[in-house]
């Protein structure tokens, strides 16, 4: 059984890559969504096995998403142009893909990624 | 006639010592008889004349050379010493024979004969060029002190040696300290997270007798601070002790605040540098991706960073705050409308989108201005493209409602794969504008409809 990934991303095209890159390294795009409220609503309707947050979703960071996530215990990977610095102190530990990422670069960083449950609820 | 003898004046009592101290003194000494005739002169007055007693002896001051004013002043002097008794004290520029240009401190004394009249005047001269010059030199110091002072845009401040009492001695003021203050030295003045890093630099300013440098916030008014950058060196006695501190502070706080923000630009480009990579990644991933051959992969790939490039033209120029549709329509078709504006009726009112959507709606047109290029209205000579946009309120909420309609071209076929434009059309530009996308392929022309809602106020940042 392939893992279901939700895709939060402001940017449609890399919406897109994502889109094409996740069937190929082997998962499923359960939902994508563009803001905090879609991402929220998208966890309730799809309950994602992994989700890739983009930080800076049109102005809003996306860190309210990691909070839910965490409660749900559902791992979640961060992919942003910004540095480990723009992570909060709550989020310091998280995986961090700096964009513009590799094939590679994304594979590696999904493989390493727990299952879910098995993230600190 | 008179003799050199000054012993004679001096009541009868001529004494050989007298005369020899006379003589050697520096100062000039000499007497007036009541003609204002020189009646003696020592040996240095006639050093600064230049000539013997035998050529002085019994000359008036015009008669030595002395400028007619002088003269004047000095006779007038001698008269009122005369008529009065009492003592007359001047100071008096004069060329010396030898020295050039001198002053001299004078002071004529009435010499009384047994009667108690005045019967000579006696005059002692000193040269104290010198000293006037120190003191001119001093007070010139003094006021060019006194002008940087006040016209410092820093604040001038001193400090006892115990760092107990401030005083404010000059310049522009800084927080709620202004010229005139005198105050007892308190922490209080300091931001209480500043007030350690100035309690060290203090220590080891005092400790260490080298220039006291600090930056901190100051107090100013009751809730306000002020960010100043502040200087002061310990000033010493001559046998080393200090005898207070001199310092100033300079406000930078509009420095502060204005690398504060620069911070935050260039974390905020950093951003958006990354995120323009990843979206040039994607185009040519996603350009490669239907077209694998690279050789017919390359001009799409160009055409699409132009057109991003063009974008990114039109956004700067607004400061990223947003940008018109007619701007975003004009740049985004502008590959296929060189040259043949008339075939392009583009119309719609002034709306302003923000940054975000407006890449996603060029980058959209873009693609729809390729495609009409190569299948549609624009690869005949007489099909023509129509973009209309306009504000349509839904809700009490302001959409964007905007229609690309071909006409004139060859029959339309809709497409049997879902290409890159496409797919960006009704998948990437419905996600970005959040809202809708409708492509149709009616055979009279390509149309495509797109909704989106329009910020409540243009220019919201990405």
């Amino acid at each position: 059984m392939t893992s279901r990934v939700l895709i939060v991303e402001d940017e449609s095209l890399l919406v897109m890559v994502l889109e094409d890159l996740l069937p190929e390294l082997g998962y499923t795009v359960a939902a994508t969504a563009h803001s905090v409220d879609t991402a929220l609503e998208a966890t309730d309707a799809h309950d994602p096995d992994l989700a890739i947050l983009d930080i800076n979703l049109a102005g809003t960071a996306s860190f309210a998403i990691a909070d839910e996530l965490d409660r749900r215990g559902i791992p979640y990977l961060f992919a942003s142009g910004y540095g480990r610095g723009a992570l909060p102190e709550r989020h310091a530990g998280a995986v961090l893909v700096r964009k513009p990422f590799g094939r590679q670069d994304l594979a590696d960083a999904l493989a390493g990624m727990p299952r879910r449950g098995a993230v600190r609820a | 006639m008179p003799t050199q003898a000054g012993a004679r004046v001096a009541e009868g009592n001529p004494s050989h010592l007298y005369e020899t101290i006379l003589q050697a003194v520096p100062d000039l000494v000499y007497v007036f008889d009541l003609e204002h005739r020189f009646i003696y002169a020592n040996q240095a007055l006639l050093d600064m004349w230049g000539c013997s007693w035998e050529q002085a002896r019994g000359k008036r001051l015009l008669e030595l050379g002395y400028e007619p004013w002088h003269a004047a002043m000095h006779e007038a002097e001698i008269d009122r010493v005369v008529a009065t008794g009492q003592q007359v004290r001047n100071d008096v520029p004069f060329e010396h024979a030898s020295l050039g240009r001198r002053i001299y401190d004078y002071i004529f004394i009435p010499v009384l004969g047994e009667d108690g009249q005045v019967e000579a005047v006696a005059g002692a001269t000193r040269d104290v060029t010198e000293r006037k010059r120190q003191e001119e030199a001093l007070r010139r110091s003094e006021q060019r002190l006194s002008a940087m002072v006040n016209a410092s845009s820093d604040l001038i401040y001193r400090v006892t040696p115990d760092w107990r009492q401030l005083a404010v001695v000059g310049g522009r003021a800084v927080g709620s300290l202004t010229h005139g203050q005198s105050l007892a030295w308190s922490f209080d003045l300091i931001h209480p997270e500043d007030r350690e890093g100035v309690a060290d630099a203090i220590r080891q300013a005092r400790a260490s007798l080298t220039p006291y440098q600090s930056q901190h916030r100051v107090r100013r008014g009751t809730d306000g601070w002020t960010w100043v950058s502040s200087h002061a060196v310990p000033i010493r006695d001559d046998d080393g002790t200090v005898i207070e501190w001199f310092g100033a502070a300079t406000d930078i706080d509009e420095r502060v605040r204005h690398e504060a923000s620069l911070r935050l630009l260039v974390n905020e480009l950093d951003h958006r540098v990354k995120n323009t990579l990843a979206i040039v990644q994607s185009i040519v991933a996603q350009t490669l991706r239907t077209r694998p051959d690279g050789a017919q992969a390359m001009p799409l790939i160009e055409s699409r960073l132009q057109a991003l490039a063009a974008t990114h033209d039109v956004l700067t120029r607004e400061k990223w705050s947003g940008a018109l549709v007619e701007d975003i329509v004009r740049v985004a078709v502008g590959h296929c409308r060189d040259g043949e504006p008339a075939r392009f009726d583009l119309q719609g009112p002034r709306l302003s989108l923000d940054p975000r959507r407006a890449v996603a709606l060029s980058m959209a047109l873009h693609e729809l201005c390729t495609n009409a290029t190569k299948y549609g209205a624009m690869s005949v000579p007489d099909g023509r493209v129509r973009v209309h946009w306009a504000s349509h309120d839904h809700d009490g909420q302001a959409r964007l409602v905007l229609d690309w309609e071909e006409s004139g071209g060859p029959p339309v076929q809709a497409p049997t794969r879902s290409g890159f434009g496409s797919r960006l059309l009704q998948r990437g530009l419905q996600h970005d504008l959040q809202g809708t996308v409708t492509l149709e392929f009616p055979p009279e022309g390509v149309r495509c409809h797109i909704e989106a809602p329009l910020p409540a106020t243009a220019g919201t940042r990405p």
